[in-house]
């Protein structure tokens, strides 16, 4: 049980930062002057976004191993830790779209003076965003962004359809073996509620260390 | 300086900027005025290539913002940009908002930017507002801030666009000393203001623009005092709230007498 609790953080955890990561580089595409990079960034977050993510975890773990030439897949599917990371690259994936679209929403509300002061001032198209633009997105963003990485880490027991040994599919395991279900269901979700409302706690807690920035930047906007 | 070569802009279907030649040396304070939504802010926007052109040339300090090879982002550092609301970064503190451009840009070390910005607050009057958020700044002393910010690159030419329009009037005076202070610099200034006893002060030439185009470029004794045109005349009695004439009328009734 512990080492499911372990692998579902393991996964919350990677996946969340990948998925800001992506949903970062996806979020300033869509707001680039160049028509096909917006393209590219709207076309990703219409597939990711409108197909469940269980498709995609079923999807990266049956069917792309089969997809692959030569004997990769064999490797793929005989490799003992492949159902984790088939875990992580479908919910990375779901949750980029949605990290994004919460982004590009953040950088649309930055006011365009914020810009145009960067750029006056000789900044660089990639300093730009590094530092004017994408912290106050940040910042902003920080309830919605929250209650999506929480969304994601409830989304790590969808792993389970995947063999994957995270949380609850160790609950399984354990009630299949010993036929005590109701409490290692009981458990499981402690643990669940456990993690969820630290999470949450933590959201509160860059909420109030930004609290300065954030009422500077929405009075700002006013 | 800056030079201006048959300039034309639209946007769009609107022709913003119609023919426009202007010639600005090292070291002059040019203002500009002229009624709303006559072109002001695009023109000075075009200078440092925040609005591009699509007819003429522009050349600032010996290179053509028109051509491709131009490294846009090196000559903006060189010309410092004041806007009517400030646009302070407000996730920053003063100096930080200071010193960024100058350790992204200029590449000056952490410790080296803190000096240049303390300076320079200092000069602002805002010694003792170093780490105050915008938010907790005034409008007034915002502007300064924002002024300092410009003046960290060590900028040879400063385009204001109405830095005190958006102020209560009694924060005007302190922005105003401030750039009256820049004039002995021999910074080329590029203002657009409707303060024109300031203008009055500090400007080596006005330069009045309606619908997207130069009316009239003068000594400020002779704008206000004797406009040419009938339309500046309109505007700087409005302005200044006396009545004047434009000198073809004044020529006229002179005759007429
Ligand atoms: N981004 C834009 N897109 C389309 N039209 C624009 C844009 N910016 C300005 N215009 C138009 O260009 C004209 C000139 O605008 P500009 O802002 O340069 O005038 P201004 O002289 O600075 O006026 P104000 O005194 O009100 O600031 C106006 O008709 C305005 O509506
Ligand atoms: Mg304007």
């Amino acid at each position: 049980m512990i080492t499911g609790v372990k692998i579902t953080i393991l996964i919350a955890v990677v996946t969340s930062v990948l998925s800001l990561l992506f949903g970062t580089v996806i979020a300033v595409m869509r707001n680039s002057r160049i028509k096909p990079l917006r393209f590219i960034g709207k076309l990703y977050v219409e597939i990711f976004r409108n197909i469940p993510g269980l498709f995609w975890l079923l999807f990266f773990y049956f069917v792309f191993p089969e997809i692959l030439p030569f004997d990769l897949g064999k490797k793929l599917n005989a490799y003992p830790y492949y159902p984790i990371v088939a875990s992580i690259i479908g919910l990375t994936l779901d949750n980029t779209s949605y990290v994004s679209d919460i982004l590009r929403s953040g950088l649309l509300a930055v006011p365009k003076g914020q810009r145009e002061a960067a750029i006056s001032t000789g900044l660089s198209r990639v300093q730009q965003y590094q530092y004017v633009m994408l912290p106050q997105t940040f910042r902003k963003i920080l309830p919605p962004l929250g209650t999506r990485m929480i969304h994601n880490f409830k989304n790590t027991s969808l792993c389970m359809a995947i063999t994957t040994p995270e949380l609850m599919w160790a609950t399984q395991q354990i009630e299949s073996i010993t036929f005590r279900g109701l409490e290692a269901t009981t458990i499981a979700t402690l643990f669940y509620i456990l993690i969820s409302l630290s999470l949450g706690a933590i959201i509160i807690l860059l909420e109030k260390y930004y609290k300065i920035d954030i009422a500077s930047i929405t009075k700002m906007e006013a | 300086m800056i030079e201006f070569i048959n300039v034309n802009k639209w946007f769009g279907p609107i022709h913003v900027l119609k023919n426009i030649n202007l010639h600005i040396s090292q070291g002059e304070v040019i203002v500009i005025c002229g009624p709303s939504g006559g072109g002001k802010s695009t023109l000075i926007r075009t200078i440092n290539r925040i609005e591009p052109i699509q007819e003429g040339e522009i050349i600032v300090d010996g290179f053509s913002l028109t051509n491709p090879k131009t490294d846009a982002a090196a000559l903006r550092a060189e010309i410092g940009m004041v806007f009517q609301h400030f646009n302070l970064y407000p996730h920053k503190t003063a100096l930080q908002n200071i010193m960024l451009a100058p350790m992204k840009v200029r590449g000056l070390s952490k410790k080296q930017a803190k000096e240049r910005a303390t300076r320079l607050l200092e000069r602002v009057g805002l010694a003792d507002k170093c780490d105050n958020y915008p938010v907790q700044l005034s409008g007034g002393e915002q502007q300064r801030v924002a002024i300092a910010r410009s003046l960290a690159m060590q900028p040879r030419i400063m385009l204001f666009d109405e830095p005190t329009s958006a102020l209560d009037p009694e924060l005007i005076n302190d922005v105003l000393d401030v750039m009256t202070s820049l004039t002995k610099e021999g910074i080329t200034m590029v203002i657009i203001t409707h303060e024109m006893g300031f203008a009055q002060r500090v400007a080596d030439r006005v330069v009045f623009i309606d619908k997207g185009e130069i009316l009239e470029i003068e000594k400020p004794s002779d704008i206000f005092v004797n406009p040419k045109h009938d339309r500046t005349a309109e505007f700087m009695s409005k302005i200044l709230h006396i009545p004047l004439v434009p000198n073809n009328k004044k020529e006229r009734i002179n005759k007429a007498e």
